[in-house]
């Protein structure tokens, strides 16, 4: 998370300059490798590129004689294609180089994180809570017509408080980052959207009653739905506290586990090698919620850009996903959460208990792993695996997923 | 017909306006003043000044309230509505208007005390908002940003976790 000054026109800035040496870059590439920049040639070397690449990528997905037909067509464009290609790797991680040089640069321009560290935020948008005060009370004195066309560079911020928060509310219900975004665009905004308790309180009635607590949380720790009893019992009143202390399950995105180990295997008979064979094991664990109560568990090396377009609770099967199972969640007063449904054997029932946790400045945005377990359905016997290799699960926002 | 009494909106900048007394209850304000001041019933023509409220809008005002004087809004209840509902056409036809002229109605709406009509007004700002960065946003309603860079990396640094739910 590194924190840049004016991040948009930064990155704009620096994109071009990526771009130029990019240019750069390739107008040398093409000035080398093609001989007297004959316009032809340099086309048929692109399209013999081009067909390389396409033979790489066959081969890369194992289908061999779709890949020696397409190596044949470009050699026959260009005998030199393969030296041609490797010529074209080399200047690309050169550009990854210096992609990675505008990084580092970007990284020196951080703000200075001591003064950063030193700011009490709460203090702040105290101060700033003052000057929305001021701008209130000058407009009531006012007539509100003149005010609107003198006072402020934006009308927008000369609206009364309670119409501020109005739209502020109606950000959390339908789109929550826009919320954050709005608030965070000037003093009188981070002060009505962050310091006052509506946004937070709204922020919890959100929330809250769309979480499905245990039997137990509801009977003996006296969960309701009722948030102002929550908030007054539990909290003293506080609705930003609660939210940043009571745990709770987000549904606008989906909770991964990567999971990566090696395991040594055997040599091959006769095999003279010193060391046995190491293989890399990757795989994913993804839990998406639902504020209904279910949740929709799998297990699979499939990588998340080809999973998350397609893990929807009515679809999934139709996009090509398999296994997934449809299981049910329950959470409890302290943030166990436990999922628990159908699984690969059908005599068991499997169940994974899990703990939401802060992660660093990101709050309720991991789960932890308490135990992970099969149930024998006939006799209740339990078996419990290792949880040796298991890592816990980050929280990502999908954005596809927040219009449920 | 023509002897029930109206009620005369008189704007800031003096234009009447008669409308049907059902019109003008549209607004919460002026129905109470009229219960409170015509607890019988109008009898002849009433007067309302909105000293708030300049012609052009309250034009406009009555014009919503014309047209959604049959309308029944339900009562939206502030702490159970988990989802919004969106804005009619009709409406959003309506508030297709300058920024400006957009936020003299919501105010005159708030003054008024015209609940849909906030509503609706309200949630196409929020649409406007929707789904840009903070610079957008500030470029959109010309707010200045005024921030020093440490305060906003500390309070962007303090919530951004929130975002997410």
């Amino acid at each position: 998370m590194s924190i840049v000054l004016d991040e948009e026109k930064f990155h704009n800035i620096q994109h071009l300059d990526v771009r130029d040496d990019i240019n750069r870059i390739t107008n040398r590439f093409l000035a080398s490798e093609t001989t007297v920049g004959d316009a032809t040639e340099m086309d048929a070397d692109s399209q013999a590129l081009e067909l390389y690449q396409r033979g790489i990528d066959r081969e890369n997905q194992g289908k061999m004689a779709d890949a020696i037909e397409y190596y044949r067509r470009a050699l026959k464009l260009n005998t030199n294609v393969d030296r041609l290609y490797r010529g074209k790797l080399a200047d690309e991680s050169e550009i990854q180089t210096l992609e990675m040089q505008v990084g580092a640069l970007r990284a020196h321009k951080k703000l200075d994180q001591k003064k950063i560290d030193r700011i009490d935020v709460d203090l702040l948008l105290e101060t700033f809570q003052s000057l929305a005060i001021s701008t209130k009370t000058r407009r009531e004195g006012e007539e509100l017509e003149e005010d609107i066309v003198s006072e402020s560079p934006s009308p927008l911020l000369s609206l009364p408080d309670d119409v501020f928060l109005h739209i502020l509310n109606l950000l959390i219900v339908e789109d929550t980052p826009a919320w954050f975004n709005f608030s965070m665009t000037c003093k009188k905004a981070a002060s009505l959207g962050f310091h006052r308790s509506d946004c937070w309180r709204r922020l919890c009635w959100q929330t809250y009653p769309q979480q499905h607590y245990d039997e137990q949380s509801i009977e003996l720790n006296g969960i309701t739905r009722n948030q102002k009893t929550m908030v007054v019992n539990g909290w003293n009143g506080s609705w930003r506290d609660m939210y940043r202390q009571r745990p709770f399950i987000k549904f606008s995105g989906i909770y991964i586990s990567v999971v990566n180990y090696y395991s040594e295997g055997g040599k091959s008979e006769g095999s003279s090698a010193w060391t046995n064979p190491i293989r890399m094991i990757t795989y994913y664990r993804y839990f998406r919620f639902y504020s209904d109560g279910t949740v929709l568990k799998l297990l699979t090396s499939d990588e998340p850009n080809f999973v998350v377009p397609k893990f929807f609770r009515d679809s999934w099967a139709r996009n090509g996903l398999e296994k997934v199972y449809l299981c049910e969640w329950r959470l409890s007063v302290d943030g166990c959460v436990t999922i628990s449904g159908e699984g690969s054997v059908k005599k068991y029932r499997f169940v994974e208990e899990l703990n939401i946790q802060h992660s660093g400045r990101m709050r309720h945005h991991k789960l932890g792993w308490i135990s992970s377990y099969s149930e024998n359905k006939e006799n209740g016997e339990r078996a419990f695996f290792s949880l040796k290799n298991e890592k816990p699960f980050s929280f990502s926002r999908v954005k596809s997923y927040s219009r449920i | 017909m023509s002897d029930t009494p109206k009620v005369i909106i008189v704007s800031s900048d003096n234009g009447k306006f008669p409308v049907e007394q059902k019109v003008a209850e549209k607004s919460v304000l002026i129905k109470k003043m009229i219960e409170d001041l015509a607890p019988n019933g109008l009898e002849e023509d009433f007067e309302i000044p909105t000293p708030n409220v300049r012609s052009n809008v309250l034009k406009a005002v009555l014009e919503w309230c014309e047209h959604h004087k049959d309308t029944e809004f339900p009562d939206e209840d502030d702490d159970d509505t988990r989802k919004i509902t969106p804005v009619d056409d009709w409406d959003k036809n309506f508030l297709q208007v300058d920024q400006e002229m957009l936020y003299e109605i919501i105010l005159a709406a708030n003054y008024l005390n015209i609940r849909p009509l906030l509503d609706a007004g309200c949630k196409v700002v929020a649409e406007m908002i929707r789904g840009k960065s903070p610079e957008e946003i500030r470029k959109t309603f010309n707010i200045v940003n005024d921030f020093s860079p440490e305060e906003e990396a500390a309070i962007k640094r303090e919530n951004e976790w929130a975002e997410d739910r």
